[in-house]
């Protein structure tokens, strides 16, 4: 349940922060887009063992983390949420990798090395990903994926669930508490009776979803006639050279 | 099982990023032609939300000390069809990623292979028949495991040839297949479960537009071409048991050069000449990618051959 309704404040949180106005909101969400996928691309490219330009690179994060609404203590949980996968991989870099590294006249194993660039990456990546997020409102990013010739209806589609997301995470949220508050005796699960709740819940969900598409077409939503606002401006441009130029600089120099 | 850019190579992530592009705008197309989009449109947009729901849902891993989740791909296809459950899926997916960051932007592509192409397109078909046919529960449940399996096999394969982690791919299978074997005992439970309590409702028949039967030719294909990539990788460079054998037993370091062994390596450079996949790695290559194409190579030929077997006997029996 913690779960679900971490995920919902989540959710709720990224919605407001799209709304205050900070520099990085300001700038277009196919420029933003652009600039990160550049970045992570170069990010990635980067040698295992070259901690220089890896590091490097992590200058553009703390640039981004400066102009994005999103607070760092934010970032670092969700490190901690999206961290074992990665960590569970790359601590056996050590154990496996046994070449020598020089570094500043010093010896190391070429696995410490491996493993701190890979977590360093992560860190680059992920932050960098989530801050383009969380400076954008969901329908321009929904606008700029179309800018990047998605299906039409892959789009919409995305869009519906969105929306339907919330509805639903309240029903899970209040499903998992009912079944929480009524063991009374504190006995064992049921998964029989779990899956009687999740397949109701299913059930459910395609009623009010028809209600809430429903609602949606009384308020005007037209699949077919559907547009996409991406207007990009000057300012914007700017910033996606002036980003674009440094990351090369400090990546390729 | 969501893959991070960090673990990835950019040629590993680009790659998947076209398949996975690929088969969007393939999907696309084809949900266009069959269906009404005023009325698909919701009810995928409510399975995408009721998956992306469930995934909230953590149960624990016995012994294990951790936790494992739903991950919905072969139900959505039991529920929606192929083409719809493929969509709906990877916009569940493409949530995770920019507001979760719950797998990278660059390994979207792998994510969506992983957790919407094979659940869709390669397990469905082959359990589709089984399952309009008598509803087998074991199809069902086999389906789920099966897509939760094989995400498994190819998040190994697709870290493994980045080369980004240094843990020999064996040992990262086998990690991976250790992890996923309860999620996906209770994946498989989950979806039984949730198919035929849905069914009673009647719902799947509206929802499930695609009737008749599927080949399931290509799923078969490439569960081959999964298995031949995985089973070639363990594939040791190291004489076999045999070879072994004979050089301890003549105690010799190399082979004999007799009349015998003279034809041997005659015969054996000759066979040098010709293969283009010598030893199951690349001529003068020795890395393991060489061992992982040669063995895709040699299942498609197999395919090939026993297709083309199969295709000469029916011929003949026709005559």
């Amino acid at each position: 349940m913690k779960t679900a309704q971490d995920r919902l404040q989540h959710l709720t949180a990224f919605e407001e922060l799209a709304e205050s106005d900070f520099p990085l909101n300001m700038v277009s969400p196919v420029v933003k887009i652009i600039v990160a996928v550049v970045f992570i691309i170069l990010t990635i490219s980067v040698n295992k063992y070259d901690i220089i330009h890896s590091l490097l690179l992590t200058s553009f994060t703390c640039f981004l983390i400066a102009i994005a609404p999103l607070k760092v203590t934010s970032v670092l949980k969700m490190f901690l949420y999206l961290s074992p996968f990665v960590l569970l991989l790359v601590i056996f870099n050590p154990v496996y990798d046994k070449s020598i590294i020089h570094i500043a006249g010093y010896q190391i194993y070429g696995g410490y090395v491996s493993a701190f660039t890979t977590v360093l990456k992560f860190i680059n990546t992920t932050t960098v990903s989530v801050l383009i997020v969380s400076s954008t409102k969901f329908n321009h990013i929904a606008s700029s994926l179309r800018f990047f010739k998605m299906p039409k209806f892959l789009i919409i589609q995305f869009m519906v669930m969105y929306r339907f997301i919330f509805i639903f995470l309240y029903d899970i949220i209040q499903s998992l508490q009912a079944v929480k508050s009524r063991g009374f005796q504190g006995g064992r699960f049921s998964w029989r009776n779990m899956k009687a709740i999740i397949s109701a819940f299913f059930v459910k969900s395609v009623l009010r979803g028809e209600e809430v598409y429903n609602s949606m077409l009384s308020r005007g939503f037209e699949i077919k006639n559907f547009k996409f606002d991406d207007k990009v401006k000057m300012s914007d441009i700017f910033f996606g050279l002036c980003s674009l130029l440094y990351v090369f600089i400090v990546r390729f120099v | 099982m969501h893959m991070a850019d960090a673990l990835l190579s950019v040629p590993v992530g680009m790659t998947f990023w076209g398949i996975s592009g690929v088969a969007a705008g393939y999907a696309s197309s084809k949900l266009k032609k069959d269906l009404d989009e005023e009325k698909t449109i919701p009810l995928m947009g409510v399975a995408g939300a009721f998956v992306f729901a469930l995934q909230m849902v953590n149960f624990a891993i016995p012994a294990t000390g951790s936790s494992g989740h739903f991950a919905g791909g072969f139900l959505l296809a039991l529920l929606l069809g192929r083409h719809a459950a493929f969509l709906v899926m990877s916009s569940v997916l493409l949530v995770q990623a920019l507001f979760f960051a719950d797998g990278g932007l660059l390994a979207l592509g792998c994510n969506i292979f992983n957790l919407a192409f094979i659940p869709s397109y390669v397990v469905y078909p082959l359990f589709k028949n089984i399952i309009d046919k008598n509803e087998s529960k074991t199809a069902i449940w086999s389906g789920a495991f099966l897509s939760l399996w094989l995400g498994a096999v190819m998040v190994s394969m697709q870290t493994g040839i980045s080369g980004v982690a240094e843990l020999p791919f064996s040992k990262m299978l086998l990690l991976m297949l250790g992890i996923h074997l309860l999620i996906s005992v209770f994946e498989g439970i989950i979806t039984v479960g949730s198919y035929m309590f849905i069914k009673r409702y009647s719902l799947q028949t509206e929802l499930n537009s695609e009737k008749g039967k599927l080949k399931p030719y290509f799923g078969i294909f490439s569960v081959s071409l999964i298995i031949a990539a995985v089973v070639s990788l363990f594939a040791s460079s190291k004489p076999d048991g045999l070879e072994w054998s004979v050089y301890s037993i003549m105690g010799r370091a190399s082979e004999p050069t007799s009349l015998t062994g003279q034809f041997h390596n005659l015969l054996g450079s000759l066979q040098d000449k010709i293969a283009f996949l010598p030893d199951y790695s690349f001529a003068g290559d020795s890395e393991q990618w060489g061992t992982s194409v040669s063995g895709i190579a040699g299942a498609v030929i197999v395919i090939i051959l026993a297709s083309s077997l199969g295709y000469i006997i029916r011929k003949a029996n026709k005559n």
